[in-house]
């Protein structure tokens, strides 16, 4: 009797333990995003279709922080951070990285066989800092620059043949330009900015930083000259006049875009300018080109875009992996493709026609991608101040404040200390 | 101490014992950790590393942009601050006199100093706009020019000074409340004398209430080296780091570049010269500050 009551009490705790592991909770992992708005609500039912009801062992909470990244540096100063993260910039990679705040993928990549040669090999290089992989990417965008047609064809040029090099980008800015009986701006042509970007158009992809020596190059001829390009603007644009301008534009973010609401000729653009178009004014018509350069090489572009990363802190670090590798995998990789329009990593999915249809001008940045000049942030640990320094430098010049050259040496002078002491303390921890 | 008095001591302590934790934990241990942050590399995702001297080393030494963030917050000290105290200063003699419906008229003008500051420095960058704003539009109709406001280098700060009058009112609450303290028979004893309205104003109304242009002034000196709010929304430090302040320097090494070992040496130097601008305040206010309960 006694025996028999043991062997069914044995019985119920074998069951229990095996029921149990059967219906084992599923790890519920926090995931923190970027994106905000209808964007958000598009990721999230993506998630939620494809991977938490698909996944029988992990649940993706996705959270969003948009407008307010900087409760992610607290949340790793906090020890408390998300256990996979997109809010990271392609700026901002090596900056965490350099400081050991992300983890490097390399073994779960080998592990797993993501190849590299699936993804554009231009951007698999932005998901390195000192030769580790530290992020992979499920979206990215190209620029380029867009116009508006009717603009064009009243200002008596050709939209058929877009400018080719920086000259004739100057005279189609000067020629879309309008303004007031006051000498007020009222539709602005075209005003280039930021010498990161211009300064690269000018001297290649490697003008600001010498990455072998860790030079900063800032002061680079060619960035200067970028610089006195950017300046001659003010000979029609005035910068005072200008600031004014551009501060009582709308919201970029909305109906009243600059570019929609008909109140800026020709801007620089990603993929996103299909999604704009649909949303803010599908009437208007635009076509576009690829960046511009002094010798009328065009096949420059610049990308970036949001990177998934593991946090160092994070708890569930084999889960997170799952996660990203899953959303960085080819179908829900073209799933947001086409609701973001975005350009996607994989080159395959690129190339997909659904996703070629959805997205128009992937037929000129496919291409940029492929055989072009592709460049995006500099994989250096002080990257962010580096631009910051850039655009002060910039709006010094352009208000008369320092000339090019006294402006970039500046920089270069300030920015090479910053490098100096982080590498040099690096060293000694 | 009798019994009594320990146990009400222990019940004292007791009952202030949330503020207590509250300041030790949320207030004292920042601060305190600050200072030991302030001789260390903390970029705040990895640990601290101790450097000693150098951050202040640097500073001092070696970074231009902290002097041109000390020099632009001087400048509104000198500037902004006494037309801020005069400001707040004319008002509240105003609004001290018998007229109709001055209740209402003392709301309207305190009104502006609650409003969230975020909020009305966007709509003060509209109402600056050089082409669009109001400001230049009813320049406009008596035939002048308006400057660029916020967009020419040269104007930025003291239009940030113009944008600070708005909040007059909270420094003008307190005068106000002072002056109607200010006792009658000194007016009637300096009418009987003679005197009339400028003189009864330097020689009774400023005299009486210099306790409180005392107060208006450390706490808008501590203000002024704390600015940064106003700038951040508006102008970003810019055109030009025109308008790069102190505190808004700080907040771009802690949150934006991430040197929290150097902006918490950026702390300490602020916190000294704080420090050092009040107690000259402090120490020349016998000359000039008179209380009339008696007490120095």
């Amino acid at each position: 009797m006694y025996k028999k009551f043991l062997s069914v009490v044995l019985l119920g705790v074998f069951l229990l333990s095996l029921s149990s592991s059967v219906y084992a909770e599923k790890v519920k992992i926090l995931y923190w995003t970027g994106w905000g708005g209808s964007e958000l609500e598009d990721l999230k039912k993506i998630i939620d279709e494809g991977f938490n009801k698909k996944r029988s062992d992990i649940e993706v909470e996705t959270v969003t922080i948009f407008g307010a990244y900087e409760k992610l540096l607290a949340a790793i100063a906090g020890g408390t951070p998300p256990d996979v993260v997109s809010a990271v910039w392609d700026s901002q990679l090596a900056s965490l990285a350099a400081r050991g705040a992300i983890i490097p993928l390399d073994d779960y990549i080998r592990r797993d066989r993501i190849r590299s040669s699936d993804f554009w090999p231009r951007l698999w290089q932005s998901f390195k800092y000192e030769g580790q992989v530290y992020a992979l990417a499920a979206t990215t965008n190209c620029q380029f620059t867009a116009f508006n047609v009717d603009m064009v064809q009243a200002a008596g040029l050709d939209p058929k043949k877009p400018p080719r090099n920086t000259k004739e980008l100057y005279v189609w800015s000067q020629k879309l330009t309008k303004f007031d009986d006051k000498g007020n701006i009222q539709i602005l042509g075209y005003r280039p900015s930021g010498i990161a970007l211009w300064g690269r158009l000018f001297g290649g992809p490697n003008v600001l930083y010498d990455e072998k020596n860790k030079k900063i190059t800032a002061n680079n001829p060619k960035v200067v000259e970028a610089m006195e390009y950017l300046l001659s603007y003010n000979k029609f644009l005035d910068p005072t006049k200008y600031t004014a301008f551009t501060s009582s534009l709308g919201n970029y973010w909305s109906p009243e875009n600059p570019f929609f609401a008909g109140k800026i000729a020709m801007q620089d653009y990603g993929e996103w300018i299909v999604q704009f178009g649909l949303k803010y004014n599908p009437k208007l018509k635009y076509d576009i080109f690829p960046f511009v350069t002094p010798t009328g090489a065009r096949d420059y572009t610049q990308f970036g875009g949001s990177m998934f990363c593991i946090p160092t802190g994070s708890k569930h670090k084999d889960e997170a992996w799952e996660f990203i590798k899953w959303i960085t995998s080819p179908e829900p990789m073209k799933k947001i493709a086409i609701a973001f329009t975005n350009m996607p990593p994989r080159i395959a999915v690129a190339k997909d026609p659904d996703v070629l249809k959805a997205i128009p001008v992937l037929k000129l940045t496919i291409p940029l991608m492929e055989k072009g000049t592709a460049f995006t942030s500099v994989s250096m640990p002080v990257w962010q101040q580096y631009m910051t320094e850039l655009s002060a430098a910039e709006s010094m010049v352009i208000n008369g404040q320092k000339t090019p050259k006294q402006a970039l040496d500046d920089v270069t002078a300030r920015i090479q200390k910053e490098l100096d002491t982080f590498l040099a303390r690096q060293e000694k921890r | 101490m009798t019994r009594l008095e320990k146990r009400e001591l222990r019940w004292g302590i007791f009952f202030i014992l949330p503020w207590i934790l509250g300041f030790i934990i949320f207030t004292a241990y920042p601060i305190i950790m600050s200072f030991y942050y302030s001789f260390t590399d903390y970029s705040i995702v990895q640990e601290p590393f101790w450097i000693g001297l150098e951050n202040y080393r640097t500073l001092i030494k070696a970074d231009d942009l902290f002097w041109k963030s000390l020099k632009n917050t001087f400048y509104m000290l000198g500037f902004g601050l006494p037309v801020n105290l005069l400001v707040g200063l004319g008002l509240a003699l105003l609004l001290n006199m018998k007229v109709k419906a001055m209740a209402v008229h003392r709301t309207i003008f305190y009104l502006p100093s609650i409003l969230p500051e975020v909020a009305t420095a966007i709509l003060w960058v509209w109402l600056f706009n050089p082409q669009y704003g109001l400001v230049n539009a009813i320049l406009s109709w008596f035939g002048i020019k308006g400057p660029g406001w916020l967009a020419d280098p040269a104007w930025a700060k003291p239009t940030l000074i113009l944008m600070g009058l708005w909040g007059a009112g909270g420094g003008m609450i307190i005068y106000l409340a002072s002056l109607q303290d200010v006792p009658q028979e000194l007016y009637e004893a300096a009418e009987l004398d003679g005197a009339a309205g400028w003189q009864k104003l330097i020689n009774v109304t400023l005299p009486m209430i210099s306790p409180v242009i005392f107060f208006n002034l450390i706490m808008g000196i501590i203000g002024t080296f704390q600015f940064s709010v106003q700038t951040f929304v508006a102008t970003g430090g810019g055109p030009a780091y025109s308008t790069m302040f102190y505190g808004l320097y700080l907040y771009y090494n802690a949150f934006q570049w991430w040197k929290m070992g150097y902006a918490s040496a950026m702390a300490w130097i602020l916190f000294l010269i704080t420090l050092i601008m009040t107690l000259i305040v402090f120490k020349s206010s016998a000359r000039w500050v008179y209380y009339h309960t008696g007490g120095q």
